[in-house]
This record gives structure tokens, sequence and C-alpha cells, in this order.
């Protein structure tokens, strides 16, 4: 880095530069994360001849890869809050800008792209350990495009939400995080159960008696709604997910990171 | 330059500073000195940007700390009383941390930990305390930045790193350099820190340069303090050592006296400092002014 790039009110040279010390530091848990998944698998092809993640569709593999990518997210900003290293973190020279869109990077395109490339090595390796070990071998996780796009959505609309707790909470960022939304998803759902409720009982008098269940775009209460309020409900619902949540998650989160100073310590 | 300019800043409701003003010229050591609580640690760190002012203006060579600009905190080295390092090399912490400041002089941070006998093999965070300070010293001195704030830098230190220190500190002085050292410990570095700066009851009390305290103070021991011209005077096991309102003095004045004297009797130190002919000094007025002193240091310890 030269003088020049210095000056410059953001620098892709540091953004770049952050996110690899990042990589440093997230790898020995990723490498751990990944031995253990090797080991759990070369235990049960020693016992049943078959590696238990590569079996189905390879949802569990899935399962750790994105649940540790919100792990990894919902502790991004943890040195922040320290009260020793906090301060070598916000005196590092690179914007707060800089710092946050280096988590940013990291977590919701990198970490998914390589831990994917990992995650098919690994089962491809243990297909290869089955075979040998005289199992049945051939099955390798490899998610199709679309199902591979979709689960990122979904996972970078969680991981900004926890890269945001991160940013807000000290300690605990993970439970913390997850509380909150719970919050706010079962206060969503109460808010529409109530909406749709009042529409009902004033149309045809049904009252609050419903089972009552969330799955998505399908509705909330009963199936016997009118098309056109179960649409709009759908689109209510995708904005509040895909749109105004992960929108918020990232001025907040990186408000937070803005506006961070060292007063938690001892002066 | 450096500059504070009518600076408000507090923990809680109590202000810790009121409309403080403080201008930092290159080229100088200033040595930071008040009482525990006083706020040193505060302001050097409202001078990293790391805290922001409730009101007023911080300027770093004309540009705002609070902002966070990559080119200020490259230009800012801050070396905490206790500093913390990862687990890492110094050669990776050097290719991860150093690549932020262009104007970090690798040759001079090696010269430096070898003059630190720093251990090149051992992860930093299994340092010791004097380990990890001399490793945060040589990253501070060899990362080019013009601001040096240093933080008890002597705290922890063997008596012979605290001299490897003073002539590391030394060599630092630059013209376009500022350098700030809070301590208590002024004894080990008073013939470094010029001017002296006293920070008490949220404002700067004395700004004191060693050439007005030679010219105006000496210290001197005594074996009553029934003479004139005493400004302060503190029993210890043979006599008084004594802080003397002298316009002829031989030696250099006592910084720890010239300290104790401006928090304690602020209004004889300035009268003496302005030529002033002073009234004698009493024991009574000694106690009070240590007693003062300790209440002083209480309510700030309860403000904390």
């Amino acid at each position: 880095m030269n003088t020049t790039t210095l000056k410059r009110k953001f620098s892709i040279e540091r953004t770049a530069i952050l996110i690899r010390n990042r990589a440093f530091e997230d790898l020995p848990g990723i490498l751990i994360g990944a031995g253990l998944l090797l080991g759990i698998n070369l235990l049960s092809i020693v016992a049943a001849k078959r590696a238990v993640f590569n079996d189905g569709s390879g949802q569990a593999w899935t399962f750790f890869l994105l649940g540790a990518g919100i792990l990894f997210s919902s502790y991004a900003f943890k040195g922040m809050h320290d009260g020793k290293s906090g301060l070598d973190w916000i005196l590092l020279p690179a914007t707060p800008l800089e710092k946050y869109l280096a988590a940013l990077i990291e977590y919701i395109i990198l970490y998914p792209l390589v831990g994917a490339a990992l995650t098919l090595g690994l089962s491809a390796l243990l297909s290869l350990f089955e075979s040998m070990a005289g199992g049945r071998g051939g099955r390798i996780w490899m998610p199709g495009f679309s199902d591979a796009l979709r689960a990122w959505g979904e996972y970078a609309v969680v991981a900004l939400w926890f890269l945001a707790g991160s940013a807000t909470f000290r300690r605990k960022s993970f439970l913390k995080s997850a509380g909150v939304l719970m919050a706010y998803m079962l206060v969503m759902m109460i808010g529409f159960f109530l909406v749709l409720a009042s529409r009902r009982s004033s149309a045809n008098g049904v009252v609050l008696n419903e089972m009552f269940y969330m799955n998505g775009r399908n509705g909330f209460i009963g199936g016997s709604f009118p098309e056109a309020v179960q649409s709009a409900l759908g689109t209510v619902v995708d904005v509040l997910r895909y749109a105004v949540l992960p929108v918020f998650s990232l001025g907040y989160g990186y408000l937070r990171v803005v506006e961070k100073e060292v007063r938690d310590e001892v002066q | 330059m450096v500059q504070f300019q009518r600076l408000t800043f507090g923990y809680g409701e109590k202000p810790l500073f009121q409309n403080l003003d403080l201008t930092l010229e290159p080229g100088t050591v200033y040595g930071l000195l008040g009482l525990n609580g006083a706020g040193k640690t505060s302001l050097l760190k409202l001078a990293t940007g790391a805290l922001r002012a409730e009101s007023g203006g911080i300027s770093v060579f004309g540009s705002d700390p609070g902002r966070r600009e990559a080119a200020c905190l490259a230009d800012i080295a801050f070396v905490p009383e206790d500093p913390w390092l990862p687990a890492i090399k110094p050669s990776v912490w050097l290719d991860r941390y150093a690549v932020f400041r262009p104007g970090f002089d690798r040759e001079r941070f090696r010269a430096l930990s070898n003059e630190f006998t720093l251990e090149a093999d051992k992860l930093l965070s299994k340092y010791s305390y004097g380990q990890r300070k001399k490793f945060a010293l040589a990253a501070a001195f060899a990362s080019g930045a013009r601001l040096l704030l240093l933080d008890e830098p002597t705290n922890g230190l063997d008596i012979p790193s605290k001299t490897q220190f003073r002539r590391v500190l030394a060599s630092a002085v630059d013209p376009e350099r500022v350098v700030v050292v809070s301590t208590h410990q002024v004894r080990d570095l008073e013939s470094l820190i010029d001017p002296a700066v006293i920070l008490h009851g949220g404002r700067v009390l004395f700004t004191l340069s060693s050439e007005e305290m030679s010219a105006k103070l000496a210290s001197s021991h005594l074996s009553d303090i029934g003479g004139p011209g005493i400004v302060y005077a503190e029993k210890d096991a043979v006599g008084w050592s004594a802080l003397l309102a002298s316009g002829d003095s031989n030696g250099s004045a006592d910084l720890e006296l010239v300290f104790n004297a401006a928090i304690t009797a602020p209004d004889r130190l300035a009268a003496a400092l302005r030529g002033e002919t002073l009234s004698s000094y009493a024991a009574d007025g000694r106690d009070a002014g240590l007693a003062q002193m300790r209440a002083q240091m209480r309510d700030a310890t309860e403000d904390r």
C-alpha cells in the first residue's frame, strides 16, 4: 500500500487486505470444523461402510455449511467489542466502511463459495473412502444451481442479520441475535394473525379458532382466504423478509461499526 | 499540530473535560501528568478518535480523527498501558497489520525489536506484559506516524528496558512529530519531557517547559521550612524536599515536586512562575494540600 492509496476515502486494496486477514483468522475454525465432519463420517464408514453425511440428498452438509457461516457471521465483530483488542480494531488504518464491507464480503460471498467447494471436496473424498471400504460410494453432495441460489439467498438474509447482531452485542451475540430474530418473527406472525382474523371475523363471522400455522407464501390461517388476500399477504411477507430485513440489517450493522467507541473499558 | 478546542467530554453525567483547550506543536515530547482519573488516557483516546467528544473540536494535522479516515489513523500511533496483541508471530503481524501504514519502517522495527530483545519465534499473545509493551512501542516508533501517544510507557519495563526506551524516545524526536507521554513515573522520563502538561479538574492546569522550570523553580533539600521562597515541601526521613521559587537556579526542578505543587498549591506555583514573592510555607498548608489531593483522588475514583 502506498501513500496515494492511503489518502483515498475508500480503497479496494485495504478492503482486500482486511478480507485476507479475516480469512486467516477464520481458517483454524474452518479446518477444525472440516476435521470434525471428516472424523464423524470416517467413523460411520468404519462402522457401517457409509458416510452418514452423504446419505439422502446431503442436507446435513448444507445444514453444517450454512450453520457455520451464520455462526461465523454472528462473531464477525467480536474483536471490536473487546476492551483491549477493540482499540486496535478501531485504530487500524482503514475506514469503518472498509472494515464492515470486508466482513460482508467474507461471510456473505466468499465463505459460501469457498465453503461449498470445500464441502464438495470433502463429500467426494468420503465417497471415495466409502467405495474403498466396500460401501456403496458414488454419492456426492452437489446441490443444483437453483437450489444453491435459493439456499444462498436465505442464508444471506439470516447472515446479514447476525452480522448486525455481532456489531451490536458485546457478548453472546449468536444467542441474542437469534432471540431478537425469533421475537421479530413472532411479532410479525401475531400481527398477521390478528389482521387476518379481524378480516375474517368481519367478513363471515368466523372466530379465532382456526389452526394457526406459517409456511411462507401460502398464508397463515386456514386455507379459505380469497386468493387476492393470500397473494397480497405473501408479497408483504416477501418484502419484509427479503428487502426490509436485509436493508435494515445492513444499515444498522454498518452504523454500529461507525459509531463504535472504546467507552466500555476503564479509561 | 494537534489541537483540542473547547473540548467537552465525560462518562455519565459529570463531565471529565469542560471546554478544554490544548495545542500540541510538532518537534516536542509532551508529558501528560495528572492524578488517577484526571482523564489522561481519555484525552489520548479522544486524540485517536476512539472516543468521541460531546462538543468541541479535535484536529490532528488538519484532520478530524473522529471521522476515522485511513490517512488520519495511519498518522496516529497509540500505545495503551496494557497493549493487546494477537496470537501470531511478529513476522506475520508485520505482513497483516503493518501493511496498512505505508510509512512503516520495517528495518527500524527490526532494529528496535533486537534492541528490546523481543523473541521473533514466539506468539505475540504469549509475550509477557513487559514484552507486549516493548513490541507495541517498537511498532509505534517504526510506524511513521506523526502523532505518537504513549500511555504509561515505562510501566512494566525492567530497568535496562527503561534506559533503552529513553534512548529510543530521544531518537524519535522529529521536527514533524508530536509525542505525548502520559505517565505517573515522572522520574523515569523527566529528562525527556518538555513541556509537562498538568491535567487537573477537567482542564489544563499548567503547561510548564523545562526552560521555564529551570529559570523559575529549583529543588532543594532543607532541614526546616521556615525560610522564604518555598513553593511546596514534602517531609522525608532527614528533612524536607522542597520546591523553591528561584530565579537563578543551578539545577532543574524535580518534576514530581512540581506536579505535587501544581495539584496541592496551584496558586503558590502560579505566583512563583510569575516571579511574585511568596508568603511563608507552613506545614499546615502542606497538610491541607495533601488532604485536598487525597479528596480529589477519592472523588475521581468514585466518578469512575
